[in-house]
């Protein structure tokens, strides 16, 4: 987990390339699944979101 | 309790980037974290609800996105050539003072870009032009952040004042005349504290009569412009006529050399063609109609039913904002870059694999604010959605009963800060304000104007602004430095609208 963090906090670009994904990919399928119903799939798709916020705080410098 | 646990993720937003210095990114990561918990906890936000809000935010992100990205590119573009540095050099012949310096581009053409542009593009352009004229980069930030504020009611083409009209059902002729006259009122002293920020007070002795009868100018022919229908242009004609004012003013201004050197025309031209492009690519979509039917033709729009809080806060069914994709400000100015970069290397300015620097560039710098505004505008609208915003506002105006004329500015500041535009802020905060005023007896168009003036003056405090110019500037990692500098201005800027609303309902009554 420690290397994790420190290889996000070296590579800021990656990371960012990756909270990106997660913050923008889940809320265009969350329209999907909730016109579907689907509220297990909303709850794994929120996940990813605040996957995406949480690797963000990791980040430290820019942003 | 409500009313604390609505404003908690602005609050820390706040507290986290003015007071400890973090970036928007975090910042914004940690406010959308702690609005979700509060919304699924406290006001009953079931998981239907969130997944629209976040549909939803993403939809308005991208409207406010694609204008950055394309800017940034246009901004790179220009810069590669090396034309910001010879508009940069240039400069000095027009005036060496540099209070002069930085009310001819840090307001008057950053009124003129608000105009015709706007989303933060005022900022994004010209910080780094100050930043090449020597100022110093927070001050590069602020200037064209604060020289911009007073024209964004009636700039971005219009869209802020639309969005007051649509939200509250009120025609434009009824509403344009108040904020019209408090936005000119308020741009002369934007012009003041531009002086400020450039040379302290010093410099505001200096230029105050300079200030005074470039802020008249500018604030008469944008309510003119406003008040006789066309609204949609009030800013950018404004710009225009500051542009022409500003030169037999600047002859009066030449600083300490009364010899500025002998100016490059030629090289000038082609350096300022890149911005020409821009307005001109623009007219073009908006004057000629069989141009912008073709444009039209590819539309995003998402329609969204009814959801509601198990508390019982309902938000309507309703389609959802309307992208006009190849229409879109972003997508013109995109256009506009492209042309540019043709422009620009068939006069041999670029050096080989120009725009692979002028791409890799763009994406590095956008990446971060990127990220920060999804997650600030998803945690605004999961706010909307979840009934915080709305507790918000009618705590603040319940609670304030005959002084709402005063703080109706404030709710409307608060709704930019939070939205990251005037135009959001009218979209929430419109229809609360006009249902208020009349449960108040006041008058709806002072009431409103009041709304839509603060909250066009404090969106260039918003974080997503501030992001923006802090990435131009070099200043990436150091929003909080940016806004503590903001707040001050933007603070009595807002208290200046407060006292003339207050003035507004007192003479004009019920």
């Amino acid at each position: 987990m420690t290397g994790l963090l420190k290889w996000m906090r070296n590579h800021s670009f990656e990371t960012y390339l990756i909270a990106l994904f997660l913050v923008t990919a889940p809320p265009t399928l969350l329209y999907f699944a909730a016109r579907s119903g689907l509220e297990w799939l909303i709850y794994i798709l929120l996940g990813l979101v605040v996957l995406g916020n949480l690797i963000v705080l990791s980040v430290r410098g820019n942003g | 309790m409500i009313f604390i646990l609505a404003i908690a993720p602005i609050a820390l937003i706040l507290f986290l980037m003015v007071g400890l210095r973090w970036g928007a990114a975090r910042a914004g990561g940690a406010g959308y974290l702690a609005a979700l918990a509060i919304a699924v906890i406290s006001f009953g936000a079931g998981p239907q609800l969130l997944a629209y809000a976040h549909t939803k935010a993403l939809l308005l992100s991208l409207d406010v996105l694609m204008i950055i990205w394309a800017a940034f590119f246009l901004y790179r573009v220009v810069d590669e050539a090396g034309a910001i540095r010879t508009i940069g050099l240039s400069l000095p012949h027009l005036t060496s003072d540099k209070g002069m310096q930085a009310l001819i581009i840090g307001w008057v053409f950053a009124t003129f870009l608000q105009g015709v542009g706007g989303f933060g593009v005022p900022v994004a352009v010209i910080a780094p032009i100050l930043g090449g004229l020597g100022f110093a980069p927070l001050a590069a930030v602020v200037i064209p952040s604060i020289g911009h504020g007073w024209a964004v009611t009636f700039g971005s083409l219009g869209s802020s004042f639309q969005a007051l009209i649509a939200s509250t059902g009120l025609p434009g002729e009824q509403l344009v005349h108040v904020p019209a006259l408090y936005l000119g009122i308020a741009g002369v002293f934007v012009g003041w504290m531009v002086a400020h920020a450039a040379g302290g007070f010093s410099a505001v002795r200096r230029l105050f009569w300079a200030v005074l009868v470039l802020g008249t100018v500018m604030g008469i022919t944008q309510y003119l412009v406003a008040a006789s229908g066309l609204w949609n242009i009030g800013a950018f004609i404004a710009g225009i006529a500051g542009l022409l004012a500003v030169i037999p003013l600047a002859r009066r201004y030449r600083g300490d050399r009364q010899d500025n050197g002998r100016l490059d025309g030629r090289a000038l031209l082609i350096a300022i063609s890149g911005y020409a492009v821009m307005v001109l690519v623009i007219l073009a979509v908006q004057l000629i109609p069989w141009l912008r039917g073709i444009l039209d033709r590819v539309v995003l729009q998402v329609d969204f039913p009814e959801v509601h809080t198990s508390l019982g806060f309902i938000t309507p069914a309703g389609a959802g904002r309307i992208i006009h994709l190849l229409r879109h400000t972003g997508a013109v100015l995109a256009y506009a870059a492209i042309l540019a970069y043709f422009i620009y290397r068939r006069a041999g300015l670029y050096q080989a694999s120009a725009m692979r620097r002028i791409l890799s560039g763009t994406v590095r710098r956008v990446l971060a604010p990127t990220v920060s505004i999804l997650s600030m505008v998803t945690m605004a609208a999961m706010m909307e959605h979840a009934g915080m915003t709305d507790a918000l506002a009618r705590r603040l105006a319940e609670g304030i009963g005959i002084l709402f004329p005063f703080f109706a500015p404030w709710i409307g500041a608060l709704g930019a800060f939070m939205t990251g535009s005037n135009t959001n802020s009218n979209v929430v905060f419109g229809a609360l304000q006009l249902r208020t005023a009349h449960l108040l007896g006041l008058s709806a168009a002072v009431i409103l104007a009041g709304q839509t003036a603060g909250a066009s003056l404090a969106s260039v405090m918003a974080p997503t602004k501030v992001v923006v110019g802090a990435s131009t500037a070099g200043m990436a990692g150091r929003e909080g430095d940016v806004m503590r500098r903001l707040l001050a201005y933007t603070g009595l800027l807002v208290l200046l609208i407060s006292l003339l609303t207050l003035i507004g309902v007192w003479v004009i009554g019920g």
